[in-house]
């Protein structure tokens, strides 16, 4: 794949997830309360050898634009700029130094694996996210309580468009 | 000189990380003063849009329920109408429908106005703790901040930012949100707030424990805050507690609005409502 055809599939992908979860996702409401959050599928799939600060600028600008969609100012920005920094982090806590040898596809790894980078990813962005959206400590429960199921719920659909886009590649 | 600015070259992730990152979180604290900046709300011009391209899609789907929504309201208010007719033969000139361009004026018996205007809600989220609704009617059609949304079953919600074509309306589903109810029964008044729990249950404060409640009562709005007239319907209580202050109770409240379900909704305005806050303001400066 040459840089200008990532660049592409790069950019197609950030609005295919900006629209799916302004059309789609931000109308669905399970139990009174969990709103999947699907556009994390974005920040989590991008390029490993990708420019860092073109990850980091980009979540900013697809957070922000949930924001306006949802008048929640910047949380949305902000936690996804949070997640995009410290993902190297998590990317090396679930599979390794080996992934920065460029021999890690997530989507190929052991489902263990894809779990745990997930599931973790999801949860530090979620309480990001709420916790900014609460704006104060007195809801601390309710924002744990909406971390915990909401993040549950996000971590099976991008797992889920993980299995489905990766068969269609290969 | 070069060490400053290798460290900004080896930091520039973290650097760009903060810097954005506290962008976000200053964008947050405006949202939740209420200072909402043009471009960061749903009354922008591209998100309004693309919410009332949405709206129109959606509501095809849901036209079949709003329509018996809409037939139960008529009906509702033709019986209103001829009891009122009833109550009061001698003022039979009495209430006075005139249609104006995108709603009606209703002209009370006591000379006194109302300015109704139709409206749609066309981005509705109640999943947060300061919720507020997108309505398709901006300054061009009349909206000014402080008119009270209803739907045609009860109170929803009150404008609070007025572009040209859309306006967005603080709902009761927001915890800064404070409206003063009453009693159908009697005068006893109380504030209705919502505790960020459930969308299908609001709270009254601040009623005095002698206020004649019990469950299943109406609620209706006290006419006292200029933004709703008085009477207009709010909900059904289904719990009372004595509340933490003595002498005080906390009663749960069903809207009889479901929250999640929202198209057609009507703006309110009491002509009268500023004439009332000048005079108010007026003697609160002289003592």
């Amino acid at each position: 794949m040459n840089s200008s055809t990532q660049w592409l599939s790069i950019s197609g992908r950030f609005l295919a997830v900006l629209m799916l979860q302004i059309l789609v996702m931000d109308r669905i409401l399970l139990f009174g309360f969990a709103n999947p959050l699907m556009y994390c599928y974005f920040i989590l799939l991008y390029p490993l050898s990708g420019n860092r600060v073109w990850l980091i600028v980009s979540s900013f600008a697809l957070g922000l634009g949930v924001d306006i969609f949802n008048d929640t100012g910047g949380a949305h920005a902000a936690a996804s700029v949070f997640l995009a920094w410290i993902r190297p982090t998590l990317l090396n806590f679930s599979f390794g130094v080996s992934y920065q040898y460029n021999t890690v596809k997530i989507a190929n790894a052991p489902m263990g694996q894809q779990l745990i980078f997930v599931l973790s990813a999801v949860i530090l962005h979620h309480l990001v996210l709420f916790s900014l959206e609460a704006g104060s400590w007195a809801y601390w429960l309710l924002v744990l309580k909406s971390t915990l199921i909401t993040s549950l719920l996000s971590t099976v659909l991008i797992l889920t468009a993980f299995q489905f886009f990766n068969r269609k590649n290969t | 000189m070069q060490q400053i600015i290798e460290f900004f070259i080896r930091n520039k992730n973290f650097l760009l990380f903060l810097t954005l990152f506290s962008l976000g979180y200053a964008l947050t604290q405006k949202a939740h003063s209420g200072l909402y900046t043009r471009n960061i709300a749903s009354t922008n011009k591209i998100t309004g849009s693309v919410f009332s391209w949405l709206a129109d899609k959606r509501n095809y789907f849901a036209l079949r329920e709003q329509n018996e929504e809409l037939s139960a309201a008529n009906a509702q208010l033709l019986v209103q109408y001829y009891k009122s007719k009833q109550d009061h033969q001698d003022s039979i000139s009495g209430i006075n429908l005139e249609l104006t361009g995108n709603g009606v004026v209703i002209d009370t018996f006591e000379g006194r106005s109302l300015n109704i205007i139709r409206a749609h809600v066309i981005n509705n989220n109640y999943h947060r703790r300061k919720n507020t609704l997108t309505i398709d009617k901006g300054s061009l059609d009349g909206v000014i901040p402080d008119m009270g949304v209803s739907s045609p079953v009860g109170i929803v919600g009150i404008i609070t930012h007025v572009s040209e074509h859309f306006s967005v309306a603080q709902s009761v589903l927001n915890t800064n949100s404070r409206v003063v109810v009453k009693s159908k029964n009697s005068d006893h008044f109380g504030t209705l707030v919502w505790d960020g729990e459930r969308i299908d249950q609001l709270l009254l404060t601040e009623i005095p424990k002698i206020a004649p409640l019990s469950i299943g009562d109406s609620l209706v709005t006290d006419g006292k805050s200029t933004i709703f007239p008085r009477g207009w319907p709010v909900g059904t209580v289904t719990d009372i507690k004595p509340a933490k202050a003595q002498d005080y109770l906390e009663v749960s409240v069903r809207p009889y609005t479901d929250m999640s379900n929202l198209y057609h909704v009507f703006l309110i305005q009491r002509p009268e409502a500023q004439e009332i806050q000048e005079l108010e303001t007026l003697s609160q400066n002289e003592f």
